[in-house]
């Protein structure tokens, strides 16, 4: 496999050089920006110039991304598969546009990875494909041969190298097992660390929270601890976080009554008390999979609600299954199902949809409209289409149907700014990038 | 449970008074009770092992619905005893439930207030305002050591019968309701509750805190500047106002 | 200069003659006949860079033998890659390591895992304090697999880390080990003579860790003391995939063979926590696993306790002994001889380490050894043979089978016929005591049989059985009939 790096610092800078010795099947490695000879004779690895990436054929590489702000640069590539290592804002970057856009380039990316455990847990949330490059475990779990070089890896490294591997073979045996091994090594680490600090909270929240991933029953136990240790210690903001996460807990092992139950009891706004509402409706009437997956999102696993509603052929989890799409930042499959929806919408029969999921003919109301001149925009989870819309074409680069896209935004005018703003915002900040790269080459 | 039974009623709540007794004759118990019965619906009782008439009093109040008398005090392991008073309780299947001391009298602003502030969606626990009385009935203490008014006293709640309760294990200074509902919404009510639990003569309050002293004699469990402050000769007193019906609280 | 400062000046000098060849990679090993390396084959992605550095930094005489120890390992490519590797595939029912330790013909052998991955000099420290005391024969590296304090939880990012800290490590603890009370790492030397008295690894414990460790404890048994090496470090790998399999029946194993109770000792095996007998020099020896191809769920030691009321000499008791031996085809027997010798001295008989030849003086003090020797011997089942009589290929076989799945506490063969069925008696009504032919009686452990007599030919000893024993016929219960009861009670059979 050949691999192509877009990294946010230089060649020296870059954080990832450990990972790179483990990448699996290696070939061809490039690196978009500057290198010295030193450092390609050390390396083994070729800086390849801004200038080639236009006509660069992606198509039997695998890019290896740490800034959101190449996803233009790899929707152009089109490449064989996309790894997102993610980081947290660097100081220096705008906070928001840097977590929105690293949201859209680990919906777009095949695996995500990150020395970030926020970031991990948040991605655990949003997606199956997530590697923690990082770890707690003090031994040895894997070797890898490099010529004259040995190199033993951790934990991580493993997975690391499982992860990658398994993209191009996801046929062969054992080639998920990866995400729950790793899921179980944090939840050993954190039920370890419990043992230590009986009266801390967080620790035993984390417990919770792997062992929730993992569908361990006893995520509920540490979960209960750790809210007795909140409201102990006085820390008690943590209606949402702590109690409403048994709601998750419950909905996981099928108690659905009990789940809608402590659901209830914390919904108090207009949004979640209808939302309280139609949960009870889908207990009373059976539609078990659509409340389940409305459980996961409320808890925001919006990984599980995905995955039930795509396995749902009922015409309600279309539009749920659009939320979370969008939720989720997976906006390029948010869209295809939209415009499935809106062809199909005089037809009879089934379409298959990205991801195997299918839709009913019938089209897809939106959660809520706004109006325009007239015109209603829909808008989903508090996004509006046209927003979306605009975001992926400026992405792919068709700046003038993203402008368009942008001006379709209702609203007094001050959204459309706002977008345009971000726009230039963004434009600026992958200039910047390569900007940076560029100077690397001299 | 029934089924049908919203979680949030915002009208036709019961509100059920819960309360903890031990040898109560000659005290307060019967005004309280008393005083309960004409804005409560229910009144649950545990009794723990009163060896005087406790028993019979509170039997004679037809809102005692619920009394249950311990064969041996519990009263030296407190988050015992609150336990078995608040499982004996919510076995009732409550709306509200009151935590009210043998001691304890709510001011006639606040029993008016009581159904307007049960009967809502909004929040699930009301605070109070509690008064030491001192001495008498005429006045109430206000000082370093006396000063639990300037803060709100959480009595009143409504049950949710999925919630996590959680009330801390200790032998002492138990809260009377689990710690659990400091996460839901609450309002904190400025109307007042009296507690006559320290409205004692001199003599009385000497035994009251020779028995402190004996229990906890280093502190552990409550202050020791505290227990000595019973035996104050001259504390700063405060006469009560009983507010007119028209009047409003701050 | 005294004579001691000239004393210490030669010793440093000599001290530093040896650093310098053993950094350079010039000393030998201290054995003539090299060291074979058994290694055990369970992970296809590191076995074969086991073996590689095995080979490269082990030296010129070792012999290496791999063992698959399981279905899916790929033995074949592994055996081309490596010629010179002796393998033994994976066979169900045969413990292949049992089997490859008897192939091992050097003096000293090494139980190795693939997950080890070993440095330069590792096995030269390994065999030194086997030398500096004989009584030391089991030697150990420290590793992230070992038990308590050898155990070093370490991780190195290439091999070039770890062989500065090996080097390192070796500097400083030059030639340094100390004795231990158990072993139970991925990687164990010891001496053949040993393994030869001590016998196999026991399969019955599940997971290597317990095997080596009660291995180790039945070596101390006899004497021996256990290394660990303070100086040599030898870097595990381990499989992210945990694997319980068989971890809690090995462990209940484990204790109930060693005496321990579990609810008064810590084991925490993933943490390298294992409790080990306070003494085991005061508890019985422990059966020996023989080497070589045997069942994996091994049968139950059977204790032939053999008698003969002859006169014998020492050619003639070999002889029938051996006799004895030949004929039998339970694979897992312990034979105890116990001999009146009379006014004769001793007579010299070779038995293996687990037999034993227990000789008395005086028909009394025999029969009492006989009717008691098996509370000597920890076995499930002890059976009496009689040097002069025959039995046939499956007599132990049948007999002990009898006794262990029966409920009866002694089991009578009528006859030597094969596929009789057992029936239970508990005890013969009326006054006459019942005496059988102690040479065809087996009986569980942990009771005494009986009082033993002497009989008339044919049987020449007899046994009363105890009167609260559950008896057992091969064959059926002897016939209700009063014309079979003999004066004095005694049955015919």
């Amino acid at each position: 496999m050949n691999y192509l790096i877009l990294s946010r610092v230089s060649w020296e800078e870059y954080p990832y050089k450990r990972l790179l010795d483990l990448l699996p099947e290696r070939a061809d490695i490039c690196f978009a920006g500057g290198m010295t000879p030193e450092q390609q004779a050390c390396s083994g690895i070729r800086p390849v110039a801004l200038t080639e990436l236009n006509t660069w054929d992606g198509g039997s590489f695998t890019l290896l991304v740490s800034s959101p702000y190449w996803l233009p640069d790899v929707l152009a590539l089109q490449p064989a598969y996309t790894v997102a290592l993610l980081e947290p804002c660097p100081e220096g970057e705008n906070e928001i546009m840097w977590e929105k856009y690293s949201a859209l380039l680990a919906a777009r990316a095949d695996l995500v990875g990150t020395v970030s455990e926020r970031l991990y847990l948040e991605q655990n949330l949003c997606r199956p494909r997530v590697v923690y490059l990082s770890g707690d475990y003090p031994l040895s779990c894997g070797l890898l041969r490099r010529g004259e070089r040995l190199f033993f890896l951790s934990d991580y490294e493993e997975v690391w190298t499982r992860a990658l591997t398994g993209l191009w073979q996801p046929a062969c045996s054992g080639a998920g097992d990866w995400l729950v091994i790793q899921r179980r090594l944090r939840a050993d680490f954190y039920v370890s660390m419990c043992g230590k600090m009986p009266h801390q909270p967080t620790v035993h929240y984390l417990a919770a929270t792997y062992l929730y991933l993992l569908g361990d029953e006893a995520a509920e136990r540490y979960l209960a601890k750790s809210f007795e240790l909140m409201l102990l210690h006085d820390y008690t903001d943590c209606l949402h976080s702590h109690y409403r996460f048994f709601s998750a807990i419950e909905a996981k092992k099928g108690n659905l009554a009990l789940a809608v139950a402590q659901y209830e009891i914390t919904a108090f706004t207009e949004e979640e008390r209808s939302t309280a509402v139609q949960m009870r409706r889908w207990l009373d009437s059976g539609d078990s999979g659509l409340l389940q997956a409305e459980l996961y999102r409320v808890n925001e696993d919006v990984a599980e609600a995905i995955r039930v509603l795509e396995n749902l052929s009922c015409p309600e989890a279309q539009p749920l299954l659009l939320q979370n799409y969008i939720a989720s930042f997976q906006w390029e499959k948010a869209l295809q199902l939209q415009r499935l929806a809106a062809l199909s919408s005089s037809e009879a029969g089934v379409i298959p949809l990205p991801g195997g999921a299918v839709l009913q003919g019938g089209g897809m109301p939106p959660a809520s409209t706004a109006l325009l001149a007239g015109t209603e925009i829909p808008s989903y989870g508090g996004v509006q289409l046209p927003v979306i819309e605009g975001t992926m074409h400026l992405l792919h680069g068709r700046r003038h149907a993203a402008i368009r896209s942008f001006l379709r935004v209702a609203g007094a005018g001050g959204e459309a700014r706002t977008l345009f703003a971000e726009m230039a915002d963004l434009e600026e900040a992958a200039g910047r990038l390569k900007g940076g790269a560029d100077d690397e080459q001299g | 449970m029934s089924k049908d039974k919203p979680l949030r009623k915002t009208s036709g709540n019961r509100l059920t008074a819960m309360m903890q007794v031990r040898n109560e004759s000659g005290r307060y118990l019967e005004q309280v009770l008393e005083e309960l019965s004409g804005f409560v619906d229910d009144i649950v009782i545990v009794d723990d092992a009163s060896t005087d008439d406790t028993a019979r009093l509170c039997h004679s109040f037809a809102k005692v619905t619920k009394l249950v008398t311990l064969e041996g005090p519990l009263f030296h392991r407190e988050w015992e005893l609150r336990q078995t008073l608040w499982e004996l309780a919510v076995s009732t299947d409550p709306d509200w439930l009151l935590s009210v001391d043998a001691d304890e009298f709510y001011e006639e602003e606040a029993k008016r207030e009581m159904r307007r502030l049960i009967d809502q969606d909004a929040y699930d626990s009301v605070a109070f305002r509690l008064y030491d009385f001192w001495g008498g009935t005429t006045h109430y203490r206000e000082d370093e050591h006396w000063n639990i008014h300037t803060k709100h006293t959480r009595t009143l709640v409504r049950y949710l019968p999925q919630f996590y309760y959680f009330t801390p294990q200790m032998n002492h200074h138990v809260p009377r309701l689990p710690l659990s509902y400091a996460v839901l919404p609450a309002f904190f009510a400025e109307l007042r509750v009296k507690h006559y639990g320290w409205a004692l003569p001199p003599e009385a309050l000497r035994q009251k805190y020779e028995r402190y002293m004996e229990l906890d004699p280093e502190g552990k469990w409550g202050s020791l500047e505290q227990y000595r402050s019973i035996l104050d000769d001259n504390p700063n007193l405060v006469e009560w106002q009983e507010r007119r019906e028209h009047e409003r609280p701050e | 200069m005294s004579y001691e400062s000239d004393y210490s000046a030669s010793i440093e000098r000599l001290a530093g003659r040896y650093r310098y060849l053993e950094q350079e990679g010039l000393l030998p090993l201290p054995v003539k006949d090299g060291v074979t390396l058994v290694v055990l084959l369970r992970h296809a992605g590191w076995a074969a860079e086991c073996l590689n550095l095995l080979h490269q930094h082990s030296g010129a005489s070792v012999t290496l033998i791999g063992v698959a120890m399981n279905r899916d390992f790929p033995l074949p490519p592994l055996a081309e890659a490596f010629p010179g590797v002796t393998c033994i595939p994976y066979e169900s029912g045969n413990d292949g390591v049992n089997e490859a330790l008897a192939y091992a013909g050097t003096s000293y052998v090494a139980l190795i895992e693939d997950t080890v991955m070993v440095s330069p000099g590792w096995i030269g420290h390994l065999l030194w304090p086997s030398i500096d005391v004989p009584a030391v024969q089991v030697i150990a590296p420290r590793s992230s697999t070992e038990l308590g304090e050898g155990r070093e939880q370490l991780h190195f990012g290439t091999d070039l880390e770890l062989s500065a800290y090996v080097s390192h490590s070796l500097g400083r603890q030059q030639g340094g080990w100390h004795e231990v009370e158990v072993l139970g790492g991925s990687c164990l030397i010891f001496t053949r003579e040993l393994l030869l008295r001590v016998g196999g690894f026991d399969p019955g414990l599940v997971r290597r860790q317990l095997m080596v460790a009660d291995w180790c404890l039945r070596a101390r048994q006899l004497g021996i003391r256990l290394a660990l090496s303070d100086a040599v470090y030898v870097h595990s790998l381990h499989p992210l995939e945990v694997d319980h399999e068989g971890k809690q029946e090995g462990e209940q194993a484990y204790l109930a063979k060693w005496g321990l109770d579990a609810s008064a000792v810590k084991m925490d095996t993933d943490a390298g926590i294992l409790p080990v007998p306070a003494d085991v020099s005061i508890l019985l020896p422990r059966p020996g696993i023989p080497l070589g191809r045997s069942a994996v769920a091994p049968v139950p030691l059977v204790t032939a306790v053999v008698f003969s009321d002859e006169i014998l000499t020492s050619g003639q008791s070999l002889r029938s002994l051996q006799r004895l031996q030949e004929q039998q085809s339970y694979g897992n027997i312990r034979w105890v001889w116990v001999r009146d010798i009379r006014s004769e001295a001793l007579p010299e008989i070779a038995v293996r380490e687990q037999d034993a030849v227990i000789a008395v003086q005086g028909e009394k003090s025999w029969l009492h050894a006989l009717e008691n020797v098996s509370a000597l011997y920890g076995s499930e089942i002890v059976v009496y043979l009689s040097a002069s009589a025959d039995y046939d290929t499956h007599y132990v076989e049948r007999i002990a089978g009898a006794v262990r799945h029966g409920s009866a506490d002694l089991v009578v063969s009528r006859t030597g016929s094969a596929m009789e069925e057992t029936a239970t008696d508990h005890g013969w009504p009326g006054p006459t005591a019942k005496k059988l032919p102690l040479e065809r009686i087996a009986h569980r452990s942990g009771i005494v049989p009986g009082r033993i007599t002497r009989g008339e030919p044919p049987y020449s000893l007899l046994l009363a059985p105890g009167p609260s024993l559950a008896i057992g016929y091969i064959g059926g219960p002897p016939e209700l009939n009063a014309s079979n009861m003999q004066a004095g009670g005694e049955v015919c059979l």
